[in-house]
């Protein structure tokens, strides 16, 4: 059965269409980067398929459960890092997960364990009495991440969540993604950063103004930009049509900080 | 760097101190304010004319009844004890007016990243540290200059000269006070409500210092209907003091600084002990002052190196989880949230809200009548449940924290409807006791006349879920969403609406009752027995609006 199957989604605000039938599967045990500029649509269609936004049209699913009909199912098989960290900032990490886990009624003993581990492999354990307000960027991406890892999630979707680590910190996260897999989960991972994608997706989605630009491994997706050897950083930009435009914008730059 | 350039950038630097304050104060505009950044802007501006427009009319108004007070009703007591007791209640209440007024914005003083900017800018440390005493200038320039001219300039019509420089010094010494408590109780505040540690006592700190300030704020913006009844008390009262005790008094704040400028009036009018006390107390009040305001000074000029930081790193902690049930853990957040921060903690202040607008009220029925009839109680009972509306859109705001957690936990809405009901209950049960109680002073037309608020109790579990169920239905189709009462006014009249109409059942129910058969008891019994259905009906179809 596949981790995630999105079939012929729509999703618009008022005028603008923002995911435009837009059709995704992703394979159980695979790491799948959705890769796009900003707007593309990659959060709303992370949103509609966690429940959170009903769809104009089309259906998404999560192991077989469809996420509109049953979306407390589907956030029960799947552990969720949003783009924007809007975590309790009056609470501590230790107060935080004392909450998820409650919520999601889970093993204590087992859990705890499990604490342990994550706490100690992200070096978090002198802020787990800190008000979340106060921690840094990256230590409140930590907080995210053993939020969204304490339940063993099947399913781990993970909305840029590089943004702001450390590089301790990034490497222990992109371990993190493939212990998931490697022990049985997928992982859907939203992200602007290339070499990221590049190192660690088994295949990518890109999404470009609502639609679904092209999909596959990177060599498969080179062959379809005719960029036979190219990063995925330059198979991006073929594919989005978006090359000229940068090149336009570096070259005003250039003008802009010349003496 | 001249004076009007640091001026200019202590502006901006200011407006950057309202803001932190501002977020602060309501989590909700933490949350929104990348929303939609103009509308915060706005209501930030908004915000800070309005606090502008109050400090300048209360302290105004405060001056004019103290000064007519003092200086034209001769029927309280002889002229210098009426002075030196109006001076003295004015001088106490500017400190309490500039201390809560302001104490929102003061906080955001202390973040972190307020002098951030600057440190950047090719400025030395002595230009840092000037830069951060002209920031608090800027945002307390118009409480300042108001207390220290309106009631001197007042003065100086009235009494002459001497009581006008008199009135000054007393001011100036209140003024540097009040600024110095202000910047002292600001950090406190900041630091407690950043703090986390796992003792109860810093728990209850928390929520007791909340609490205080937002009694504080009720009273400052009460304060205009209560003041020439607390002006008139004082002085009547003071009739009766013996002359041992005026001299006891004169070693007091702001008593002291009365009786100093009483005797620049009328000389001799207090025994000498009493004089010389008072110019003693005047004068150690003027050096505790001066100190107080080079201590404001280092504690300003601080803020230079970065603010107060309350990021700390502390020893490496056992790393487990305490686990409860769904209901139970989301109650223990909320109330987590709402113990550390100032806007939420105002829902448990609904009460003292009723206490101050219902006592006056039950007071004047129960004395035109000689005794408190079912109607007052059915009155009271009703206003208890319009704020019960209010509450539970206090509650909603918590949920503007936390939304990229809430969005990936299996949290049904009906969970979350009924974690806000059931601490909705707390300000609810308050409400209702203390309403018995206020009744309870009084004679009573029937002792059951006690029961109608207590016996309504459930009621709040009712109201709480249809106010709460009708707004996630109306304003997210059924799923639970956060509520900014700010932004969305049309939110908090259709609360208002629901709980008045929700809550006025019962007490309709009573009152047909009482119409038809003239008995208290049959009345507290149909009360009970409408109450019943009415709740056991939301109870099961508030959940049908809902959708997870």
């Amino acid at each position: 059965m596949a981790a995630v199957s999105i079939s012929n989604l729509t999703k618009s605000y008022g005028e603008l269409v923002a995911v435009d039938d837009v059709t995704i599967e992703i394979r159980d045990g695979e790491i799948y980067g959705l890769l796009g500029p900003n707007g593309a649509g990659k959060t709303t269609t992370i949103k509609v398929l966690m429940g959170l936004l009903d769809p104009d049209s089309g259906s998404t699913k999560v192991f077989g459960i469809d996420s509109r009909e049953d979306p407390i199912e589907v956030k029960k098989l799947v552990g969720y890092v949003p783009e924007e960290q809007q975590l309790y900032e009056s609470l501590t990490p230790r107060e935080l997960f004392d909450f998820i886990a409650s919520v999601r009624e889970l093993p204590e003993e087992k859990t705890n364990g499990r604490i342990k581990e994550m706490v100690k492999a992200l070096d978090f354990g002198r802020y787990y009495d800190s008000m979340i307000v106060t921690l840094s960027q990256g230590n409140k991406q930590k907080t995210m991440l053993v939020a969204a890892l304490l339940h063993r999630p099947k399913l781990l979707i993970l909305d840029e969540p590089f943004s702001g680590l450390d590089v301790r910190t990034a490497k222990v996260m992109k371990d993190i993604v493939r212990i998931h897999t490697e022990n049985g989960g997928s992982v859907l991972l939203s992200t602007h950063i290339m070499e990221i994608a590049e190192g660690l997706c088994d295949r990518v989605g890109i999404i470009d103004d609502g639609e679904l630009v092209a999909v596959g491994t990177l060599d498969e997706l080179r062959r379809k930009s005719q960029r036979e050897g190219a990063t995925l950083e330059k198979v991006f930009l073929a594919l989005t049509e978006q090359e000229d435009e940068v090149e336009e914008g570096v070259d005003t730059l250039r003008e802009a900080l010349r003496d | 760097m001249n004076f009007s350039e640091r001026w200019c950038l202590a502006g901006i630097i200011a407006r950057e101190v309202s803001f932190q304050g501002y977020l602060e104060m309501n989590p909700t505009n933490i949350a929104r304010v990348k929303e939609n950044p103009d509308r915060i802007g706005r209501s930030l501006r908004r915000s800070s004319q309005i606090r502008a427009f109050m400090t300048g009319f209360i302290i105004i108004f405060l001056a004019s009844i103290t000064v007519a007070t003092v200086g034209f009703d001769s029927s309280l007591v002889n002229p210098a004890s009426r002075l030196a007791f109006g001076v003295s209640v004015f001088l106490g209440m500017s400190f309490v007016v500039v201390l809560f007024l302001n104490l929102t914005s003061s906080t955001g003083l202390f973040t972190s990243g307020v002098m951030r900017l600057p440190a950047t800018l090719p400025l030395d440390r002595r230009d840092l540290e000037n830069l951060s005493v002209l920031v608090f200038v800027r945002v307390f320039i118009t409480p300042a200059i108001l207390i220290l001219t309106v009631f001197p300039i007042l003065c100086l019509f009235v009494f002459g000269v001497l009581t006008a420089l008199a009135a000054l010094l007393a001011c100036a010494a209140t003024v540097v006070f009040s600024i110095g408590a202000l910047v002292y109780i600001a950090k406190w505040f900041y630091v407690k409500s950043h703090m986390a540690d796992d003792s109860r006592s810093s728990g209850a700190i928390r929520v007791l210092a909340s609490l205080g300030l937002a009694a504080g704020m009720i009273f400052v913006f009460g304060i205009g209907g209560f003041l020439p009844q607390i002006l008139d008390f004082i002085v009547s009262a003071s009739a009766n003091i013996p002359a041992e005790m005026l001299g006891f008094m004169a070693v007091f704040f702001p008593f002291s600084l009365g009786f100093l400028v009483s005797t620049a009036t009328y000389a001799v009018s207090f025994q000498l002990p009493t004089i010389l006390i008072s110019l003693g107390a005047s004068t150690l009040y003027s050096l505790f002052a001066i100190v107080s305001y080079k201590r404001t000074g280092r504690s300003l000029r601080a803020l230079a190196g970065g603010g107060i930081s309350t990021t700390k790193l502390r020893p490496i902690q056992e790393a487990s989880v305490n686990i409860t049930s769904p209901l139970r853990s989301m109650i223990r957040k909320d109330l987590k949230l709402a113990s550390r921060n100032l806007g939420s903690a105002m829902v448990f202040a609904i009460p003292m809200f009723l206490l101050i607008m219902m006592y006056p009220m039950i007071h004047g029925w129960a004395t035109n009548d000689g005794f408190v009839r079912s109607m007052t109680a059915l009155v009271a009972t009703e206003y208890a449940n319009l704020f019960a509306g209010m509450a539970i859109i206090s509650l909603m705001l918590f949920d503007t924290q936390g939304a990229s957690i809430q969005a990936g936990l299996p949290l049904r809405s009906i969970l979350t409807l009924r974690t806000k009901a059931a601490i909705a209950m707390v300000p609810y049960v308050a409400s209702m006791v203390l309403i018995a109680t206020i009744c309870a002073l009084y004679p009573l037309i029937s002792p059951v006349v006690l029961l109608i608020p207590l016996v309504q109790i459930p009621c709040g579990y009712a109201i709480a879920l249809a106010v709460g169920g009708g707004i996630y239905r109306a304003k997210g189709q059924g799923r639970a969403v956060s509520i900014n009462i700010a932004f969305e006014p049309g939110m908090a009249f259709f609360a208002a609406a629901v709980a008045s109409v929700i809550g006025v059942i019962p007490l309709v129910g009573y009152g047909l009752a009482m119409i038809v058969t003239g008995s208290h008891l049959v009345s507290i019994i149909v009360q009970a027995l409408v109450l019943i259905p009415e709740l056991l009906l939301i109870r099961s179809q508030i959940p049908r609006l809902l959708k997870d």
